[in-house]
């Protein structure tokens, strides 16, 4: 085989190939959590999907994954943008077909937001919503 | 009519009665009144559409023939549809649109709210994640009423019209038919009874709040909607 240097070719399909990881299973549940912090809410690009509070679970069922997500409003647009990064950056580490639940229950709210998602929501200029007290 | 084709129907009430509500609104892009609205209106319009994507998904599943949601949404005829006669009535000035939307509104709420607690899951879920949104639109719409039944004389004479002119649809809202009885039965719609009661008692509210007059309980009433006999406003609203 030709050795040579890595064409840009090869640079932009690169996030398109499944690397090499032979057992993706092994990832621990805290893995996927922490690499779900880096998948970014793409309106606001600011916080990251686990900051907004939409990843509700995790688990491995054998060599299956599936990660619970929950749509901030019925009709929000970026639903579907969102479960596809995930999947995305699922297949990056060699996860190939991660299920995906869309979960309506129990319904999200802002509460849910953590508290290093309000501090970046404030530096992105917008003013994070405040918890109040239940009526 | 077997519990699974009320079922059925009674998906297709809820997803057609919030989908045809969403177009009516989504013709107001670009041109509602004042910047707020224009925000308010289509985030409105935005919640239904989910809401009635939820539903229509539930509903192709059940009815199992192939179609999917886009399917039930695009590919039907006029006569398919079994949304309620109000939401297809045009927008006319803002008052008529948002005379609508409160009667929508209200109802909308209370039936939400009691099919948070249907013995069917899904139809539990679904509900819960929309009567949260159904709360800020009926917030939104009462206030609204209110605002322009004790606004200025121009503002109360037409909300005023606007009540006089959609009254004739809101029986349609508080009517049970046999398939409202049987989702009852089943432990998944609402109480037809308490329903009619919770309707009239928020309308009538706001009505004194706002000092506008509503019309009679006992009206004649046009209710086809739920059947599919619609007025000739729904066909022109798919162009």
């Amino acid at each position: 085989m030709n050795e040579r240097e890595p064409s840009s070719v090869d640079v932009l399909i690169a996030s398109d190939r499944v690397p090499a990881n032979a057992h993706p299973e092994l990832l621990t549940e805290d893995a996927i959590w922490a690499l779900l912090d880096n998948v970014k809410d793409p309106e606001v690009p600011a916080v990251s999907v686990l900051e907004l509070g939409i990843i509700r679970d995790v688990s491995w069922d054998g060599k299956h994954l599936s990660v619970d997500v929950t749509p901030t409003y019925s009709g929000c647009p970026a639903t579907e943008l969102i479960e596809e990064l995930i999947v995305e950056a699922l297949r990056a580490v060699g996860i190939r077909d991660p299920q995906i639940n869309r979960v309506l229950t129990p319904a999200w709210t802002t509460d849910w937001i953590t508290e290093e998602g309000r501090e970046k929501l404030r530096a992105f200029g917008i003013a994070p919503p405040q918890a109040v007290p239940a009526k | 009519m077997t519990q699974q084709q009320a079922l059925q129907e009674y998906l297709l009430r809820l997803a057609d009665s919030g989908m045809i509500l969403a177009q009516r609104l989504s013709e107001l892009v670009g041109k509602a009144p004042a910047l707020e609205e224009e925000l308010a209106s289509t985030n409105v319009a935005l919640d239904l559409i989910g809401q009635a994507r939820n539903w229509y998904e539930y509903t192709a599943e059940l009815i199992d023939d192939g179609r999917d949601a886009d399917n039930l949404v695009f590919l039907r005829d006029t006569h398919d549809y079994r949304n309620l006669l109000m939401v297809e009535q045009p927008n006319e000035d803002y008052a008529v649109t948002m005379a609508r939307q409160f009667f929508f509104d209200v109802w909308h709420y209370f039936t939400l709210k009691s099919l948070v607690n249907a013995s069917d899951e899904r139809i539990a879920n679904i509900a819960a994640k929309a009567v949260k949104e159904a709360t800020y639109h009926l917030r939104r719409s009462s206030e609204w009423v209110k605002r322009m039944g004790d606004g200025t004389e121009e503002s109360h004479r037409r909300i005023q019209d606007a009540f006089n002119l959609l009254w004739r649809f809101t029986g349609e809202l508080v009517t049970p038919d046999d398939t409202d009885h049987a989702m009852f039965k089943a432990g998944i719609g609402p109480d037809p009874e308490q329903l009619k009661q919770d309707w009239f008692g928020m309308v009538g509210e706001v009505a004194a709040q706002a000092t506008l007059t509503t019309g009679a309980e006992d009206a004649w009433m046009y209710m086809g909607g739920k059947r599919g006999e619609h007025t000739e406003h729904l066909g022109t609203s798919w162009p």
